[in-house]
């Protein structure tokens, strides 16, 4: 088993490794065709341009300028930033950046998907019933209604009428300050789990194999918890990596609204400051994030149901 | 024959579903027997309540299901005192039943091994399950018992076969899980709802087979729920031949097939493939069964009956004993001494003498 399930993951990697690849020449072409350079000062002069373009290399030919940075960046460096933070390393910019995106993003997603599960355990176990109303209004409510609207609702209401919460974050009363965001970017994550879940479950109560289950006399509480969450979880860890990867790429209006120095609004200034670097690792960063939750998926899919595990055995 | 004595008695039970379109009177007044031992069978198409009387037996109804009436008696000897004790498990809570009956004194075998084990757990712990659960049994303990059954059920690998997950067994192989699940706390009572439906041929008469020999070693009372006459032939005492919620035949094997009495019956033995059927074209009964969320006024087989009388359409017809028998009954008009005499098709009755002269 062993064996075969290493060779497995290392296939799954070297895919993953291409995938980036390709994903990183795409950005790079096309981070070239924007219009403008990172020099925008009216008082550059043509010549002046030109040489701070020299000293930067941004002279060179594109494919010349793909080669260096393609072996800069195996090596862990993502160049420096041209306009937004003169000189400043891209990497350590864009870490300090995600960290704060990723903290948020993951915090969301254990909060939301938490609850989402248990609200979808609970309907499903009452189908039809007012528990299972319940979830279906929330879940429609929380994918209609997109999170920047329950940022602002959660900012007037908690914030400003209520006045029992900070509105803006600030790096020194972090818990704090994260409480609003948090909860505007899980209500989405609550909808997505709890309706999912509620599917899974029911499809695996109507199961024979849960009939079977019945039929050796075990309590329902006993059945719920040895056989159907198994069953009906399996597939939901699925959908909490994309939903984990949408929700960093969708955070950028609330970090604009609550005020979040993260990894969304230094995306949207460097492009508009045609900071190449910085939108070529934020954008590289974002594939990344994506191709990895695919793989980290992939494979805990594999330790957990054990059928895709050894379909590739046999 | 001396007296068997009874461990499972269905006395007029009635249960209905509550659908969207209406309610179902699924099973409408059934009465069978089960002696200690004894092997009896359901025969019936689907839809004609077989598998529900089954299920409430087992009190495993869906929710949309209710019990309309009736009784089911079960037998059982104290554990402690050896006294016999008798439980109207219509009656018992939902709890009582599933601590004390489901899985412990009943046991089921399902009809389709590939969906009715959970895909995520080894067989082993699936066996295991039910005994730690209503014995305490220390997982040890549980363990060394669940790889006998294995050995019982004609897995003899039974060590390496405990870490297996579902999916890496066949489908016979699936079924001896299923039955070795069954048996893994000792039951009196065996349910065998369609088991080999969903096999190969050739496994099927190797799983039947299986389930004689463990009833010998048991003792234990089974009942086989299926639509194949075939398939209880060789291995019931007992048949009752189930039309639309109700059982319209009774009687021991060899009253069931060598003098069939109901024109149903007679229809089921006539669709029944044999390697003496001269004729090419199998034949099978005409129409199919009523919808039950209507009510049904008469005898609800009057439609498909060719020998169909006048009064079938008004009045349904009350259990007839058979003459010369304790254990035959019949309900049919055609049964009452005012009928006239209606002899069972050509075909059928040549059928029965090459079937007689087979068994001599």
């Amino acid at each position: 088993m062993d064996k075969s399930m290493f060779r497995y993951i290392g296939r799954r990697i070297l895919i993953s490794v291409m995938t980036l690849f390709i994903i990183l020449t795409v950005l790079f072409v096309m981070v070239k065709c924007l219009p403008g350079t990172p020099f925008n000062d009216e008082k550059l002069s043509e010549g002046q341009r030109a040489i701070i373009m020299a000293k930067y290399g941004l002279d060179k030919p594109v494919l010349v300028q793909y080669v260096t940075y393609i072996k800069n960046m195996v090596t862990g460096d993502f160049g420096i930033s041209y306009a937004l933070y003169k000189d400043l390393p891209v990497s350590m910019l864009v870490i300090d950046a995600a960290k704060i995106s990723f903290l948020l993003g993951i915090a969301a997603v254990i909060l939301g998907s938490i609850i989402g599960i248990i609200l979808g355990i609970v309907a499903a176990l009452h189908q039809n019933h007012f528990w299972d109303t319940f979830a279906t209004v929330i879940s429609v409510l929380g994918v209609a209604i997109p999170s920047f609207v329950f940022a602002l609702l959660l900012v007037i209401f908690l914030g400003v009428d209520l006045q029992i919460l900070p509105t803006t974050y600030s790096s020194e009363h972090r818990l704090m300050t994260s409480i609003i965001p948090v909860l505007a970017l899980s209500m989405s994550v609550i909808a997505n789990v709890a309706r999912f879940t509620r599917t899974e479950m029911i499809s695996v109560l109507n199961s024979e194999y849960i009939e079977l289950v019945k039929a050796k006399g075990l309590s329902r509480g006993k059945i719920i918890r040895s056989h159907c969450l198994r069953n009906s979880l399996i597939p939901v860890i699925t959908i909490l990596g994309p939903i984990l990867v949408n929700l960093m790429t969708g955070t950028m209006v609330v970090e604009q609204i609550c005020g979040i120095p993260g990894l969304g609004k230094l995306l949207i200034n460097s492009i508009r400051a045609n900071d190449y670097n910085i939108i070529l690792a934020c954008s590289f960063l974002y594939s990344l994030m994506y191709v990895v939750m695919m793989l980290i998926i992939d494979i805990s899919y594999g330790i957990i149901d054990p059928r895709i595990r050894l379909a590739k055995e046999e | 024959m001396e007296e068997k004595e009874l461990i499972l008695s269905v006395k007029d039970l009635k249960v209905s579903f509550k659908t969207d379109n209406g309610t179902v009177k699924a099973v409408r007044g059934v009465n069978f027997d089960l002696h200690i031992g004894e092997t009896i069978a359901i025969v019936g198409e689907s839809g004609s309540g077989k598998s529900v009387s089954a299920k409430a037996v087992m009190g495993l109804l869906s929710n949309n299901a209710t019990i309309e009436g009736g009784t089911i008696y079960y037998t059982w000897n104290d554990e402690y005192t050896g006294e016999k004790k008798e439980t109207d498990i219509v009656k018992m809570s939902g709890e009582d039943m599933q601590k004390i009956i489901r899985g412990r004194k009943i046991a089921m075998v399902f009809q389709d091994p590939m969906t009715s084990l959970d895909p995520t757990m080894t067989i082993g712990k699936q066996i295991m399950e039910p005994m730690i659960v209503h014995y305490n049994k220390s997982k040890a303990e549980a363990y060394k018992k669940a790889v006998e059954l294995l050995k019982l059920v004609g897995i003899t690998d039974g060590e390496r076969r405990m870490k297996n997950y579902p999916h890496q067994l066949s489908g016979g192989m699936r079924q001896r899980i299923v039955i070795a699940i069954a048996l893994s706390c000792d039951p009196y009572v065996l349910i065998c709802d369609e088991p080999t439906t969903a096999l190969d041929v050739t496994i099927q008469a190797k799983i039947l087979k299986l389930i004689q020999d463990i009833q010998k070693q048991k003792e234990l009372s089974v009942i086989y729920i299926t639509h194949d006459l075939g398939v209880v032939a060789k291995v019931a005492d007992h048949i009752n031949v189930m039309y639309a919620g109700k059982i319209v035949e009774t009687g021991t094997t060899e009253e069931i097939f060598y003098d069939p009495r109901h024109p149903y019956t007679w229809g089921l033995l006539s669709s029944m493939p044999d390697m003496s059927t001269e004729s090419d074209t199998l034949y099978s009964i005409p129409g199919t069964p009523p919808n039950m969320i209507k009510e049904i006024t008469g005898d609800p087989f009057a439609r498909r009956n060719p020998y169909a009388l006048q009064i079938d359409y008004r009045l349904e017809p009350p259990m007839f004993p058979v003459k010369g028998s304790d254990t035959h009954k019949v309900a049919s008009w055609l049964m009452h001494e005012k009928a006239p005499k209606v002899e069972m098709p050509e075909t059928l009755k040549k059928r029965i003498e090459a079937m007689k002269r087979g068994d001599k």
